[in-house]
């Protein structure tokens, strides 16, 4: 099936650019930052520093998604790069979807390191987290970087890669505000940003996700190279 | 079978309003026949690299038509097309081992033909010692000809080409010219676009000039640059030179010569004819043949 061969090709692409690597280092620090933390903090101000982290990883996660996105299709529109692979025989649809799903997957890798490892040095510094809580945290941070990786492939096809990066980035922030208003966060000091309910509202950003990557691959279908 | 059909191809470009529109090729019917040389010639802006856009499904069609190896555009039909852009880029992080190697996936190539082809396409661009040189490193040249290589990987049964000499020196055109004489041999068809008409003069079996996105002329090299001028050395007077103006197209005094443009090489006789008779002295009728450039030229400036 050519989106299998898309994927393996783009994550082949990634391995030869070295984002791999750059990404594995910028997952890694966030988890040092938290260690050195919690060696010097007493309980209270835990569920603080632990709200503080979780948004620096959705925020850094995000970050990483507009900057994989804009390599996906504007830096190969930009270039003219794209046209020999869309004269290959393969399916435009297929293309569009192939790379969106290496982006996803490389987010879920950056993710998972960061959440494991994060949960790894908490339980030894000897900070319990319930499994529910935990499997809610993980929800919320894979949810942000999803949809911005969604909004990044669709504006991509139109604007150049460095207008696809600043657009994305004021979408990130507009998205998070809204997001926060609409979630009414409350520091609980049990439940913090971790134990944000995945609510309706999730729900309905899972949907604009998966409606947005339907528009971008139906875009890129008729879009004119 | 035709390689490529299209029947009232038309392609009107329009601003993201819907309006401002620009008509880049206007009821396009053009068959360029299996395993021949085809030439598609015309100014700058005359929609020839828009056509090709739509042949391979970059751009779509505003309305018409067209088939390539028979058959609608599909996957399966660019598995037997090989395409050199005008200005090839490839992803600058890659050698050209490389590049070929991801262009060889995308064909899902396997890896013992894979290796095999790539090494042989290398050597034929002269391109095999270029080691990890980084293609953005490489002149325009060296990405012409890798572009080329990338084009050959599948063995292609039409292979198209947009500008191929473009930012080559004359070894590398005249390597060009003779691998497209090679790819003839072999059957290959080739839709070349190029500006450089001396080439497309040497290598083509037939030639489109499209003006304004119409398709004004069209046939083999010898039809197009048929014998239809001749120069008239002799001494004639006005009588003759009526006799003469009613057997051909036009006239015209270079000095001491007569420049005539005729229909047919067969009226040539008549006109040695009409300057005997009429008592003049005929010293030479020469026939002479038009370039490719100067059909060119006369065609776009009509």
């Amino acid at each position: 099936m050519n989106i299998w061969k898309i994927i393996l090709l783009t994550l082949k692409e990634y391995h030869k650019r070295r984002y791999l690597y750059y990404l594995l280092v910028l997952c890694i620090a966030p988890t040092i930052a938290l260690d050195s933390i919690l060696e010097v903090l007493h309980e209270g101000f835990v569920n603080a520093v632990l709200d503080g982290i979780a948004f620096g990883i959705v925020s850094f996660c995000a970050f990483a998604m507009i900057l994989l996105g804009m390599q996906t299709y504007s830096s190969k529109i930009d270039s003219g790069s794209i046209v020999l692979d869309i004269t290959k025989p393969l399916n435009r649809k297929e293309y569009f979807i192939g790379k969106v799903i290496s982006n996803i997957i490389v987010s879920f890798i950056c993710i998972a390191g960061i959440l494991l490892s994060s949960a790894l040095l908490l339980h030894i510094h000897g900070y319990h987290i319930p499994s529910e809580i935990f499997s809610r945290a993980s929800g919320i941070v894979t949810l942000t970087p999803l949809f911005i990786l969604s909004v990044v492939s669709l504006i991509n096809l139109y604007l150049s890669t460095k207008a696809t990066g600043i657009s994305a980035f004021i979408i990130y922030i507009i998205y998070f505000k809204i997001q926060d208003y609409l979630m009414n966060i409350q520091y609980d000091p049990k439940f913090t940003v971790m134990g944000r309910s995945f609510s309706g509202i999730s729900l309905a950003i899972e949907v604009i996700t998966i409606l947005l990557i339907t528009i971008g691959t139906l875009l890129f279908n008729r879009k004119e190279l | 079978m035709n390689a490529i059909e299209t029947n009232k191809l038309t392609k009107v470009y329009k601003d993201w309003r819907g309006k401002n529109k620009t008509l880049a090729v206007n009821n396009l019917n053009l068959k360029v026949k299996k395993g021949e040389i085809f030439g598609f010639l015309g100014p700058n802006g005359a929609g020839k690299t828009t056509t090709i856009k739509m042949l391979l499904g970059l751009v779509f069609p505003t309305s018409g038509e067209f088939t390539v190896l028979g058959e609608k555009l599909s996957v399966k039909v660019k598995k037997r097309i090989g395409y050199l852009p005008e200005e090839p880029s490839f992803p600058s992080y890659f050698n050209a081992k490389e590049a070929l190697s991801y262009y060889a996936d995308l064909y899902g190539m396997d890896k013992s033909k894979k290796h095999q082809k790539i090494s042989e396409l290398l050597k034929l661009v002269s391109l095999d010692n270029t080691g990890k040189k980084k293609v953005s490193q490489f002149s325009k040249g060296m990405k012409q000809r890798l572009g080329l290589a990338q084009g050959l990987l599948n063995d292609p049964e039409l292979v198209i080409l947009d500008e191929p000499t473009s930012g080559l020196d004359p070894k590398g055109r005249k390597d060009i010219r003779d691998l497209l004489l090679e790819l003839k041999s072999r059957g290959t068809t080739v839709f070349l676009n190029s500006h450089i008409l001396s080439e497309v003069e040497r290598t083509c079996d037939r030639v489109g000039i499209l003006k304004d996105g119409e398709l004004v002329s069209i046939g083999t090299i010898d039809e197009l640059t048929s014998e239809n001028i001749v120069e008239i050395h002799a001494e004639i007077d006005q009588k003759i030179i009526t006799a003469i103006k009613r057997k051909v197209n036009s006239v015209e005094f270079q000095g001491n010569k007569l420049i005539v443009e005729i229909d047919n090489m067969e009226i040539i006789p008549d006109l040695a004819e009409i300057i005997v008779k009429g008592g003049g002295r005929l010293k030479a009728l020469i026939p002479q043949k038009q370039s490719l450039e100067d059909i060119f030229l006369e065609v776009v400036e009509q």
